[in-house]
């Protein structure tokens, strides 16, 4: 066999090695049962969103052949819209608020769908914030909701290390020191410091999209997130 | 009286596709119609395709594979005879490393003729038993019935071009697997050297869709006969 007729067989056999061996991440070969759908949902008091990424056993999905995902908000129906983050699907909705529990539906045109699954979502709350004036401690206050999910507290700023603390219960106050407000190796503020305070409540949730095994997961994480401006005053 | 002669022309007629089938003379040793094959070979493969993953995704995969392999056509009747194979090998997939099959066939050759191209077509059908193919099906032997065919042509004494389909059905629990084999190969004098391709059709799953892999490579060994 001649060099250039060598040549051309390896070239063969290696594009047939290199042909189809990245995973093609289209939903029209991924089964439902074998899907992960993530939902992510966040009103942070000003907009909401919902985003909404679809994984399986080959990657993250991108939904085609007519397949679509869509939410119902406060009555309201509306199609998710693709887009990409870090390289890889997402559906997304933005909204004005998230009022409360939301139902998201995977309509697909060959295979099985998924409808109502409900995303249980924290009531939305106020806040308010007090003190750090002369010796008075920073207090924190907000509509409490037993079952409103994981509570967070977060207190960050120029003048302090990050302070972030999770509540065992959500008790709807909370008192933070002077102390507790770590200043950073250079000392405690000399002069008004901004801050900027937090509070998150998040609902999660792990589910089969089926009653049979393999039957899909969907897992979904829905935050409400409330943030002040509060100023330290030495 | 008429069953005497249903029983007559019964048995007349038994004879005739006996006499049909295995035609007046035993062929010998080294018959020029070139229906008989015995050879030893090595054939080696790359495939690549989708693979079932959960309850019905199609997961790309492939791999290589490398086969010895044993096959023998005999005529021991000028228009019937059979076939017989066997191979052991390696697949270079996750799933499995070894694999070993053995195959039957009872042979016909409907076609053999001898002129400026001596050639033969040779059709079989039969059975054989091995490892549960494609790889990812599972580890487990398998019963499964073959259909075969072969065309050889035989331009000079020393040289020898032939072509064969092999056809295996197997429904499973696993759902329905064919597997399509098709070879090309030529020899001169023992030698012979050749391509061979498999497709393997995996139907099943939810929702129940087609899981294929293509294979391709050479083989390459010695025809004794």
């Amino acid at each position: 066999m001649s060099r250039a007729r060598t040549t051309g067989f390896f070239l063969v056999v290696m594009t047939l090695a290199g042909c189809g061996l990245d995973p093609v991440r289209v939903s029209d070969r991924v089964s439902t049962r074998d899907m992960l759908l993530g939902v992510t949902a966040l009103d942070d008091g000003a907009a909401a969103a919902i985003d909404v990424r679809v994984g399986s056993p080959i990657g993250a999905v991108e939904l085609t052949g007519g397949d679509a995902l869509f939410v119902t908000v406060d009555g309201t129906r509306r199609p998710m819209v693709e887009g990409e983050l870090n390289g890889a699907p997402i559906h997304s909705v933005k909204l004005d608020a998230l009022p409360g529990d939301f139902l998201l539906d995977l309509e697909r045109q060959s295979d099985r769908d998924v409808h109502g699954v409900v995303v249980e979502v924290p009531r939305p709350f106020t806040m308010t914030a007090a003190g750090l004036t002369q010796d008075l401690p920073l207090t924190l206050s907000w509509e409490a909701e037993p079952e409103g999910g994981e509570v967070v507290v977060t207190v960050q700023g120029d003048c302090i290390d990050p302070l972030t603390r999770a509540l065992d219960e959500d008790t709807g106050m909370l008192v933070l020191t002077q102390a507790e407000l770590r200043p950073p190796p250079a000392g405690p503020p000399l002069a008004p410091c901004a801050l900027q305070v937090s509070i998150s409540k998040t609902i999660t949730t792990r589910d089969a999209l089926f009653s049979m095994n393999p039957g899909g997961i969907v897992t979904t994480s829905a935050e409400q997130r409330r943030t002040i401006a509060a100023t330290w005053t030495p | 009286m008429h069953e005497g002669r249903r029983f007559i022309g019964g048995a007349a007629g038994a004879l005739t596709l006996a006499c049909i089938l295995t035609g007046t003379e035993v062929v010998q040793a080294g018959d020029p119609s070139h229906v008989a094959l015995w050879r030893f070979e090595m054939h080696g493969a790359y495939f690549q395709g989708d693979q079932r993953l959960g309850a019905g995704t199609l997961a790309p995969y492939n791999g290589w594979g490398l086969w010895g392999r044993v096959g023998i056509s005999e005529f021991p009747w000028k228009w019937l005879g059979y076939d017989v194979l066997a191979q052991i090998g390696l697949v270079g997939t996750p799933q499995g490393t070894f694999d070993v099959a053995a195959e039957g066939a009872v042979a016909f050759a409907p076609a053999r003729w001898k002129g400026s191209v001596d050639g033969s077509i040779v059709l079989g059908v039969g059975g054989g038993f091995g490892l549960e193919r494609p790889v990812w099906l599972g580890r487990g032997g398998t019963g499964y019935p073959l259909l075969h065919g072969r065309l050889t042509l035989k331009p000079k004494n020393s040289i020898r071009f032939f072509t064969s389909f092999r056809f295996t059905p197997i429904t499973s629990d696993a759902g329905w697997v064919r597997s399509y084999d098709l070879e090309v190969a030529g020899g001169y004098k023992w030698w012979h050297l050749g391509l061979r391709g498999r497709i393997d059709d995996v139907t099943q799953g939810d929702p129940e869709r087609l899981y294929r892999t293509y294979w391709l490579g050479p083989t390459a060994g010695l025809v004794i006969r």
